[in-house]
């Protein structure tokens, strides 16, 4: 059955961006990430100029797609304001700095201050300075996630998590991050925020891993650090 | 040195721009000695002990993920290798491709290793090592005391003891050292001692090196060598016999302690469950029987986990697991001392010990927050590195490009040495399998459904369907040979013979590494070759440089299946290249025009059925 092309490409991104877990990719990356039939039918090759792609794809992308300027390269990303794509993000990175989130979004400096200003002042989103003065980003309800649940204490967690790796991990050394987070069930925020506790003190080592191993939803459960590298599995390091 | 000079030199020769590794044997950076400390100390302890009982039945794990260091540290435990004594020679084992040929392969990448330059004086290879210490044994027991004398004079001296015998006392050497060994291990097979001396003699030493590579000589060469032909012989019967070399070869290497570290790296490439069991049949093998080999494997660890572990054989993961080494990210110190050592290797020491030109303070902060892989400390360096010369953030490369520039590094490296790539069928089916399945159809029309057949048509290496416009599908066989026999080559040559016959309007295409030519005396098989020909069939004789192409393709594969080929995204962030990456890749860059890699295959793809001009 023949799909209606203009329907196929933006699905075709939708599901890719859906599978990177990301909200918007450089054009080149949305080509190389699309199979080849479509890749062909619009004669897309990574090796032609972002422009001539954008040629290309622009008339195909639909109304819930959108072209970004950034101030390095051109994304096609979800058709999202500026403000829910900067939240989006302070979401997958809590504690990003100011500098480093600019140099990830699709948009220019001028445009990305004045929206992220405008999210500190409604209180969407709060700054810390960190002890070498980095301002860092995080949103208002999230940035301290253990006083979701005050009734657990710090060490109760540690404990919890280290139960769960044994359980989880039967004396295996390579434990993956997605079952720890559904055998413990807590909210993302307050797993991620335990997590990166135990690393900081080198509790726990985080490991790549093989990423073609998981699902998408299984991948989704791993784990992203502030510079958005992908961890799958994890070994428990520190004391038992 | 002022501090302008020294940015220029750091943004000349980055010394942060590459954070893999490729080949343990191509590291150039330096070793840091805190990271992977444990891991390096518990392997150094077990070559001590292989050392010093070379019948020791033992195997090291290696295990990490992607950037952890695993082939920087069999690099530093090469380097490390040399040092000890006596010295281990080091064989650096490719992903096995063929399970069917699980001995030949082994026996045949640890002899390709054996004749590499060696590292210790005064000896040109590891096996010219290993016949003088054979040598000199038997004649220092036949000697008189005044040959005695001479004979420990040449040792103490270093200099090379096969240079100093004559023709008949390298003749009786031989003599004497095979009744010995022969009688002091029943299991000693007396035909690879003679064939192992034969080495030494220039105008045998080709043939003998194909013959311990296990190769099916041809008549002329194993009568040259006093051997039986293997052409007859059942591929049950060679994997026996190339099980006798290996065990003989290991008995020479532990009475003559010239112990030898086998590495089995890249194994993710071990893509079936067959593959995964030749792996572990050659482990098995060389932990319970072959001794004088150490055995070391590296594999990533969740892979380790969740596919060897429930594939492999009880009695191989417990051999491999009882000396295991799990490696382990940096602390923040260890981070630091990495950042120094890599300045250290373009910077004068002081610059280097000040982490000029970075504040120590903001690195430590860095790295404080728990372990990170060498890699990702190498990559965030790089990137700090690239502000603070005003580089900018590191450009976002593409995946074609990192591709091509990773691949144009494979060709110039193995130009470089194509003695360390001799010929070999596995690895050029995979390039060619790669390509096809890969390649762009615009102009040749769609190949379909590349495979391998089933594996009683052990001669034909890929078959597909040619689909051209509205013409009808073409068959295309593909047939790659390397073999030495002039019966071996007949018979591939008769079964695309068949196959044009059956289908005159298919494509058969005869791809044969130009190392291994046909020579004019193999009459029956250079008519067969005219005949071949005559019926429409295509032969490719790959010269160096398609060689070197086709294998660099296979093992780009190989380091995009390891993780290893990595690119900074738009976002910074290090991301390791797909299969599907390369799969884009090799469209483009494989365009197939004349000249090119897979230009010749183009051109048969392009005439189907049509017999070239005469």
């Amino acid at each position: 059955m023949h799909m209606d092309p203009l329907v196929d490409i933006e699905q075709l991104v939708l599901a890719l961006l859906q599978k990177r877990k990301r909200d918007y990719l450089t054009v080149k990356q949305i080509v190389a990430g699309l199979p080849s039939a479509p890749r062909k039918r619009l004669a897309l090759a990574t090796s032609q100029s972002t422009a001539a792609l954008l040629g290309k794809l622009a008339p195909h992308l639909g109304q819930r797609l959108q072209v970004y300027k950034g101030s390095r390269s051109s994304y096609i990303g979800r058709n999202l304001p500026s403000e829910e794509l900067i939240l989006r993000r302070i979401e997958q990175q809590p504690g990003v700095s100011s500098k480093q989130l600019g140099t990830q979004l699709p948009m220019a400096k001028k445009p990305y201050i004045t929206a992220l200003n405008a999210l500190l002042q409604s209180g969407a989103v709060v700054c810390t300075l960190r002890e070498n003065h980095t301002p860092c980003l995080m949103l208002a309800d999230t940035h301290s996630p253990l006083s979701e649940t005050p009734s657990v204490a710090p060490g109760d967690a540690r404990s919890a998590f280290k139960d769960a790796y044994d359980r989880v991990g039967q004396g295996r050394d390579f434990v993956r991050i997605h079952r720890l987070r559904d055998t413990l069930g807590w909210s993302r925020e307050r797993f991620n925020q335990v997590l990166t506790d135990l690393m900081a003190d080198y509790t726990v080592e985080l490991h790549g891993g093989d990423p073609s191993l998981l699902t998408a939803v299984a991948l989704h459960d791993s784990y992203t650090d502030p510079h958005g590298t992908l961890y799958i599995t994890l070994s428990w390091r520190g004391r038992p | 040195m002022d501090t302008a000079a020294k940015l220029t030199l750091l943004k000349q020769r980055n010394p942060f721009a590459s954070s893999s590794v490729g080949d343990p044997r191509d590291s150039h950076y330096p070793h840091v000695p805190s990271i992977n400390e444990q891991a390096f100390d518990g392997l150094c302890h077990l070559m001590a002990q292989k050392a010093h009982d070379p019948a020791l039945n033992c195997a090291g794990l290696i295990l990490g993920e992607v950037g952890s260091g695993k082939t920087h540290l069999l690099g530093r435990i090469l380097s490390h290798a040399t040092q000890t004594q006596p010295p281990f020679a080091f064989a650096y084992i490719q992903p096995i491709e063929d399970p069917e040929q699980t001995y030949r392969y082994l026996l045949r990448e640890v002899i390709v290793n054996m004749c590499r330059p060696a590292h210790t004086a005064p000896y040109a290879t590891q096996l010219d090592a290993l016949l003088a210490a054979m040598c000199t044994e038997v004649i220092y027991r036949h000697s008189r005391p005044k040959g005695k004398d001479k004979l420990q004079t040449i040792e103490q001296n270093g200099l090379n003891v096969l240079t100093f015998l004559r023709p008949s006392v390298f003749a009786y050497a031989q003599k004497w050292a095979v009744d010995l060994l022969c009688s002091a291990y029943p299991e000693m097979s007396a035909r690879f001692l003679q064939v192992l001396f034969q080495f030494c003699l220039p105008a045998q030493r080709a043939a003998a090196v194909n013959w311990l590579k296990g190769d099916v000589l041809d008549t002329a060469d194993a009568e040259c060598l006093g051997v039986p032909e293997r052409f007859r012989a059942s591929s049950t019967h060679l994997e026996q016999e190339t099980r006798d070399i290996l065990a003989s070869l290991g008995l020479v290497l532990a009475r003559y302690r010239q112990p030898l570290i086998l590495c089995f790296d890249r194994l993710e490439n071990l893509e079936t469950e067959a593959q995964l069991h030749a792996f572990g049949k050659m482990l098995e093998f060389l932990v319970d029987t072959a001794k004088g080999i150490l055995p070391i494997a590296c594999v990533r660890g969740q892979q380790w986990q969740e596919r060897f572990k429930q594939v492999l054989n009880q009695h191989v993961t417990s051999r491999l697991e009882t000396n295991r080494f799990a490696l382990q990210g940096c602390t923040a110190e260890q981070a630091l001392a990495l950042v120094r050592s890599r300045l250290a290797s373009v910077l004068e020491i002081e610059h280097a010990e000040v982490l000029f030109p970075f504040d120590a303070d903001e690195l430590r902060q860095m790295f404080q927050a728990g372990f990170h892989s060498p890699r990702v400390v190498i990559a965030r360096v790089n990137e700090r590195l690239r502000q603070i010369v005003n580089a900018g953030l590191a450009a976002p490369t593409s995946p074609h490009q990192t591709l091509q520039e990773a691949y144009d590094r494979q060709v110039r490296t193995i130009l470089q040495d194509l003695d360390r790539y001799p010929p070999d069928r596995d690895r050029l089916r995979r390039a060619l399998g790669l390509y096809l399945s890969h390649r762009s159809f615009q102009r040749r029309g769609r190949l379909e459904s590349v495979e391998r057949p089933e594996t009683e048509h052990k001669y034909i290496d890929l078959v597909g369907t040619l689909k051209t416009g509205s013409a009808a599908s073409t068959s295309v066989t593909m047939i790659i040979d390397v073999e030495l026999h002039p019966a071996a080559v007949s018979a591939s040559l008769t079964r695309g013979i068949d196959s044009l016959q059956t289908e005159p309007r298919g494509l058969v295409v005869y791809v044969r590494d130009a190392r291994c030519p046909l020579p004019p005396h193999w009459k029956t098989t250079n008519e067969k070759l005219q005949r071949f020909k005559a019926l429409g069939g295509h032969v490719i004789f790959l010269d160096r440089e398609h060689v070197a192409r086709w294998y660099a393709l296979a093992l780009l594969s190989y380091a995009v299946r390891e993780g290893d080929i990595t690119l900074v995204t738009a976002e910074q962030q290090l991301h390791s290249v797909s299969h599907d990456e390369l799969a884009a890749f090799i469209q483009p860059a494989f365009d197939g025009d004349e000249g090119s890699a897979f230009g010749e295959i183009e051109a048969a793809l392009g005439n189907p059925g049509v017999s070239p001009p005469a």
